[in-house]
């Protein structure tokens, strides 16, 4: 029983810290439980597309996908070809997750060749993947945008004539996905089409890994070499993975953007690699185990720390500012513990397998 | 053989797709003018595809955005007679055309002007 509570406690020991600390900092921010959950909605609805695109590679054996930056370049790009071409409403967010969709698959195939190349070490590899690309992506969006690739608007085109505008209006297609379907309990609106979307991808989630190919997955990720005797296309498969997780996280960004309204375009996909990885990691998850609890309660941990920072900052020592630098210092410190965590179970678990070997063997050598 | 015929389906399907959401969601801008020949009502009332009703003042011009093909205008206006009349009418947006509507000469044939837009070099 005492074992059970200290195996549960060190599984889930990152959700309890962040869980204490935000009920610690909920009555200092002095703001109102109805305003926090109106908040965890909205966040819920934009935030978990993105987070959830993390799931597959975890169970594929590949860590935490930085590489859903890739896919968020692609959705990026499908917005800013929407936006140039006047396609409005939900029109325009259809053609643009159609836009992003090849470019995603395109980037997700790429990405988990490299990986494959980089077999153990595949998040650091994921991470500066990611900078590759976004460079590749600023050559297109900067230069090729208006040189190469004709665009018509002048509004997204920057003075000389080329290269698109660091920030673009997407009011064509602001709120469309969250305001075509509300749903109104008391004060609360809640966008009903975009979490019957978020559900409708936790039940894919759901079914795909009791599929063959999720199976073959899971394989892959509790042992590679296992996997390969067993006859199991693994290359393929985390190529698969990979592809399926940049797909997702393509259109995530996309219902991410419309929520927000403008897009930033060289920063906005920049951060979130991180900040989807740092609440799926504070919901409990582990480069090896992820599950669809742990991005949904992710979620809302670390957002309710974005809002409870700032405000509990001023209020405790009079400046936002200090609230906010907690707050990054805690999503970041987070990414770290989980990391350390995970190593440190991995070894405790290897410790635990070579004792129960001797011990095995032992036994043996007595009979 | 079969899994080459699918997905050049889904490909065809999604460009298919892609076509289709293109035209329904290309955003078009009108122009409305309150200008007759004959008669100029002092205000006329207008509404775009059952949307809010928006009034237009004597000898103005207005710019409204209409997403995809098929709309439908109703204007409401003071007749020289003085009788209040309401006039529906159906119209058809084109890529690279300029429309204007004129809603003092809704009951004639010229209410509707298609030009061909030019492009800013």
């Amino acid at each position: 029983m005492k074992n059970k509570g200290k195996k549960f406690l060190i599984n889930n020991i990152v959700p309890i810290v962040i869980l204490i600390m935000i009920v610690m900092a909920i009555p200092i921010s002095g703001l109102s439980g109805g305003y926090l959950v109106q908040e965890m909605i909205s966040r819920l609805s934009r935030n978990s597309f993105l987070v959830l695109s993390l799931i597959i590679p975890v169970v594929a054996g590949m860590g935490l996908n930085f590489g859903i930056v890739l896919g968020a370049m692609a959705g990026q790009l499908g917005l800013i070809f929407i936006t140039d071409w006047r396609i409005v409403g939900m029109e325009g967010i259809l053609l643009a997750v159609l836009i992003s969709l090849p470019i995603a698959i395109l980037l997700g195939i790429l990405g988990g060749y490299i990986l494959n190349k980089a077999k153990g070490r595949e998040m650091i590899t994921s991470i500066i993947m990611g900078f590759f690309i976004n460079g590749v992506y600023q050559l297109v969006v900067l230069y090729g945008m208006g040189n190469i690739i004709p665009m018509t608007n002048k509004k997204i085109i920057l003075s000389r004539g080329y290269g698109i505008r660091n920030a673009i209006d997407l009011k064509s297609i602001r709120q469309v996905l969250d305001k075509s379907m509300v749903l109104k309990i008391g004060e609360f609106t809640i966008p009903l089409l975009t979490i019957l979307i978020i559900g409708a991808l936790c039940l894919f989630i759901v079914w795909f890994r009791k599929t063959k190919l999720g199976q073959d997955m899971r394989a892959i990720g509790q042992d590679i070499e296992i996997a390969k005797s067993a006859g199991i296309a693994v290359e393929r498969t985390r190529i698969l993975s990979i592809v399926i997780s940049t797909v997702l996280a393509s259109i995530g960004q996309i219902i991410f953007l419309q929520n927000i309204g403008t897009m930033n375009t060289y920063n906005s996909h920049e951060q979130i690699g991180m900040f989807s990885i740092a609440a799926i990691l504070i919901g409990g998850a582990t480069a090896a185990k992820a599950s669809i609890p742990n991005a949904l309660g992710g979620i809302v941990l670390f957002h309710l720390m974005f809002v409870i920072s700032p405000r509990a900052g001023k209020e405790l020592v009079g400046s936002a500012q200090i609230g906010e630098f907690f707050r990054v210092f805690i999503s970041y410190g987070v990414i770290a513990l989980a990391l350390v965590l995970h190593q440190w179970r991995r070894e405790q678990e290897n410790k635990a397998e070579r004792k129960k070997m001797m011990d095995m063997q032992l036994s043996g050598g007595e009979k | 053989m079969k899994t080459i015929a699918v997905r050049a389906g889904v490909i065809l399907a999604m460009i298919l797709l892609a076509i289709f959401l293109f035209i329904s969601g290309k955003e078009h801008a009108i122009f409305l003018e309150n200008k007759g020949e004959i008669y100029t009502p002092k205000n006329a009332y207008y509404i775009l595809d059952g949307k809010k009703e928006v009034k237009i003042k004597k000898k103005k011009k207005k710019r409204e955005y209409i997403k995809g093909i098929d709309h439908t205008i109703e204007i409401r206006f003071k007749g020289a007679d003085g009788v209040e009349k309401k006039v529906v009418k159906e119209f058809k947006t084109k890529m690279g055309k300029k429309i204007t509507i004129n809603v003092a000469m809704i009951e004639s044939d010229s209410w509707l002007k298609v030009e061909e837009l030019k492009s800013k070099k």
